[in-house]
């Protein structure tokens, strides 16, 4: 089934839409629409159902379509990088699945996968269409305008340039739909920043590991999309009562997990005092781990929440009180400022990092950055490199463009001036716009000591000496730091399932030995357990926050709605192989690129001072080792490369994957 | 012998104390007689820690327990001492 491409041209005529007849949508095959921006083409594809029970969809299907299309060595900013943009058989279902995942190859390398909320992955399903393939690069800028099924590549000259909030409103305002779904990227992504993510909703983003520089280098401004197809389940009554189980672990009252009272109410900020006084907070570019507890305080969520809010925000259908957060500082020098979206991530990005415990300019500093299309650890993790790189001479004012650029921001102009600098490749913004990695590269010195990133990429806001399966995990990420793909850093309570009801899920894990989190015995399985759980749910795809209570062991509630909701009977250990399979695949992805051991390491500093305060060991090599030993034995990978090995391969239903690395002369076995 | 201890209280522990932290003199030998006693102080704060049933922590709550100079460990067992200037948070 094709469909033409029609283009409005700059002046936005009128469409002339064909006759689209309306229906409920089913879960069971998925489809795909492919657009080629070079040649200006379009064309939907169904793919096939086996996919649905290999894949389940979102993520895995994004790392099957990756690796498949996107060859070897493929320039990650040439035509045949292909963005993917995709939802699966859950989305859409009105039980709070409203992710989405953006995929292609990053500009170092990697996988570059990312998850988002918000509502466009509905919305899309709602247009018939549950993945998006966007290769080749237009001529000049464009957006998609898609709806029911049609699609024009139309003119966005007018909006490129445009920060992200003025590109929703602008699009909002000339489309005349308030209901219409929009993604799209910042200054920074059209000027090829580092780590640029895409954005929608204003304050949503995903895909910072380079989905927005890929975009940007397609001159591709933006997404639009409408739909008003229905999406059902194919068994209804099966899905209710599957619903009534899932729901159940997340109630306020009965579900047995510390997180969700504290969570549902004040989201991941309400962490940083704790963090504080675990010696969790990197502060002044993680030189140290101990902030003050005041200066923690004043930068929490309990304090955000009571001074700054101005309204609570879900996702589609969100089945938790909403965890997103609009903000409106009242007064003050920042006095009207408006933003949206306060993790655990800002203040450590912009609070501790740099040492700046003025929540108003944290907050400031985060939504500049969602205007800007600009990555927050980016941007915290290469200002606390630079501000390193000064205090210790290596960077001076000459080459800062006269910036104070010290510890405790007291130049908070001169912040705010750098953060534009950056996005739009200004002067100095020019080197930080590279990332700590590469602008350490041209500094030298020795500040590449300073330099936080792995594979490339700034770390986010967990602290890795003091979680030891967090700096596994960290370290062998295929897309560079992303806690998501294995959150929560331990286990449920280990006294929540009995070793009977582990034997039943097929978990063999020491849950006791596993929860203790500076014991680095069984952070290897407990990790490889965790990224194929978090694989599987982000296929279906939900949302990390929702595996609560015991939900990140016992997957048969998620099981339970995928069959449910697709018709698809699939025995319980088949669909969690497909996480298995998503991890596979995107480890192959990168060893193709030529990544092995040696680059799933933790940063310099982490890997060589110690936190005396708090008794953390570096991760050296006696330490560190023995825990990506464990990990590569887990997935029966090689431990000399992290190759996977053929025999898993095959095991698995990847035999031409096994094929493909062999053909490149990497070893499988 | 009288004691003085750094509590902390996180988000949802809030709204039942009305104050973030707070320094407090007790004379509380265990966690649990500290939570006794705290319950007394701000009604209903002993339910959410304390399994009405077992008599052990909830598996929805936690307790972090700092003792003077020392980080901050999860709790498991409510009878555990309580010290002078130790730093507890309750979450």
């Amino acid at each position: 089934m094709a469909f033409s491409v029609e283009e409005a041209g700059p002046n936005q005529s009128p469409l002339r839409w064909r006759r689209f007849t309306l229906k409920v949508r089913e879960n069971k095959v998925q489809t795909i629409l492919r657009v080629d921006l070079s040649r200006r083409t379009s064309s939907l594809e169904t793919l096939p159902e086996a996919w649905t029970r290999d894949y389940i969809g979102c993520r895995g299907m994004n790392a099957r379509l990756l690796f498949n299309e996107v060859k070897a060595k493929t320039d990650p900013f040439g035509p045949d990088n292909i963005l993917y943009l995709g939802t699966g058989p859950l989305d859409g279902l009105p039980i709070g699945m409203g992710r989405m995942s953006v995929a292609c190859k990053s500009p170092r390398g990697t996988v570059a996968e990312g998850s988002f909320g918000g509502f466009f992955g509905p919305e899309l399903r709602r247009a018939g269409i549950d993945y998006l393939a966007i290769q080749g690069q237009a001529d000049y800028p464009v957006y998609l305008y898609i709806e029911d099924g049609n699609i024009e590549i139309r003119d966005a000259r007018h909006l490129w340039g445009l920060l992200t909030h003025e590109t929703d409103a602008t699009l909002h305002r000339e489309l005349k739909d308030p209901d219409v779904q929009l993604r799209y990227i910042g200054p920074a992504g059209e000027n090829l920043v580092h780590a640029s993510p895409i954005f929608g909703n204003l304050n949503n983003c995903g895909g910072r590991a380079g989905c927005g520089e890929v975009m940007g280098s397609k001159k591709l401004k933006a997404i639009a999309v409408r739909g008003h197809q229905g999406i059902r389940p194919a068994d209804y009554d099966g899905f209710v009562e599957a619903y009534k189980v899932f729901r159940k672990r997340l109630d306020l009252k009965t579900s047995r997990d510390m997180w969700t009272p504290v969570w549902s109410a004040y989201g991941a900020p309400v962490l940083v005092r704790l963090f504080a006084e675990m010696g969790n907070l990197m502060t002044r570019n993680a030189r140290e781990m101990q902030w003050d507890y005041e200066k923690a305080t004043a930068v929490s969520g309990e304090k955000f929440l009571t001074h700054y809010v101005t309204k609570a925000k879900s996702c589609w259908c969100c089945p938790w009180p909403a965890c997103q957060k609009l903000y409106e500082i009242k007064s003050g020098k920042f006095q009207g400022f408006k933003g949206g979206n306060y993790w655990a991530g800002q203040p450590v990005a912009f609070g501790s990092l740099i040492d700046n415990d003025d929540l108003e300019f944290i907050l400031v500093l985060s939504g500049l950055c969602n205007r800007y299309g600009l990555d927050i650890f980016h941007i915290g993790y290469t200002l606390s490199w630079a501000m390193e790189c000064f205090e210790n001479g290596l960077l001076t004012k000459e080459d800062t463009d006269g910036l104070e650029l010290r510890f405790g921001c007291k130049d908070q102009e001169g912040l705010i001036e750098l953060l534009r600098k950056i996005a739009m490749k200004e002067g100095f913004g020019q080197l930080l716009a590279l990332g700590c990695t590469e602008a350490s590269k041209i500094v030298g010195k020795g500040s590449e000591r300073f330099c936080l990133s792995v594979k490339g990429l700034e770390l986010e806001g967990i602290a890795q000496r003091s979680m030891l399966m967090v700096a596994l995990g960290i370290a062998v990420s295929e897309v560079g730091p992303d806690h998501t793909r294995w959150y929560p850093p331990y286990p449920c309570h280990p006294n929540l399932l009995s070793e009977k009801e582990l034997a039943e899920l097929g978990i063999d894990l020491d849950l006791k030995l596993a929860f203790q989190t500076r014991n680095p015995k069984e952070k290897g399985r407990l990790l490889r357990w965790f990224t194929i759980s978090r694989g599987v749910v982000e296929s279906l795809p939900s949302c990390v926050f929702l595996i609560r209570d015991t939900l990140g062991l016992d997957m048969r509630p998620w099981w339970n709605l995928f069959q449910a909701a697709t018709g698809i009977d699939l025995p319980y250990r088949d669909f969690m192989t497909a996480g298995e399979r998503l991890l596979n695949l995107d480890r192959a992805f990168i060893v193709r690129e030529g990544f092995r051991r040696e680059d799933d390491r933790p940063p310099i500093r982490m890997a060589t001072e110690d936190v005396p305060y708090f008794g953390f060991r570096k991760l050296e090599p006696s330490l560190f080792d023995p825990m990506l030993d464990e990990y590569y034995e887990a997935n029966d990978w090689d431990p000399e490369t992290s190759i996977p090995r053929r025999k898993k391969l095959e095991e698995l239903g990847l035999k031409d994957v096994a094929d493909e690395l062999a053909s490149l002369s990497l070893d499988v076995g | 012998m009288m004691k003085e201890l750094h509590l902390r209280y996180a988000g949802s522990v809030l709204p039942v104390t009305g104050v973030l932290d707070e320094h407090y003199k007790t004379q509380a030998k265990t966690l649990r007689d500290l939570l006794t006693e705290l319950d007394r102080k701000y009604g209903g704060f002993c339910e959410i820690f304390v399994n009405g049933k077992t008599g052990q922590l909830n598996f929805n709550a936690m307790i972090y327990y700092g003792g003077p100079g020392k980080v901050p460990v999860a709790v498991i067992d409510l009878d555990q001492p309580v010290e002078d200037h130790a730093k507890i948070t309750f979450w």
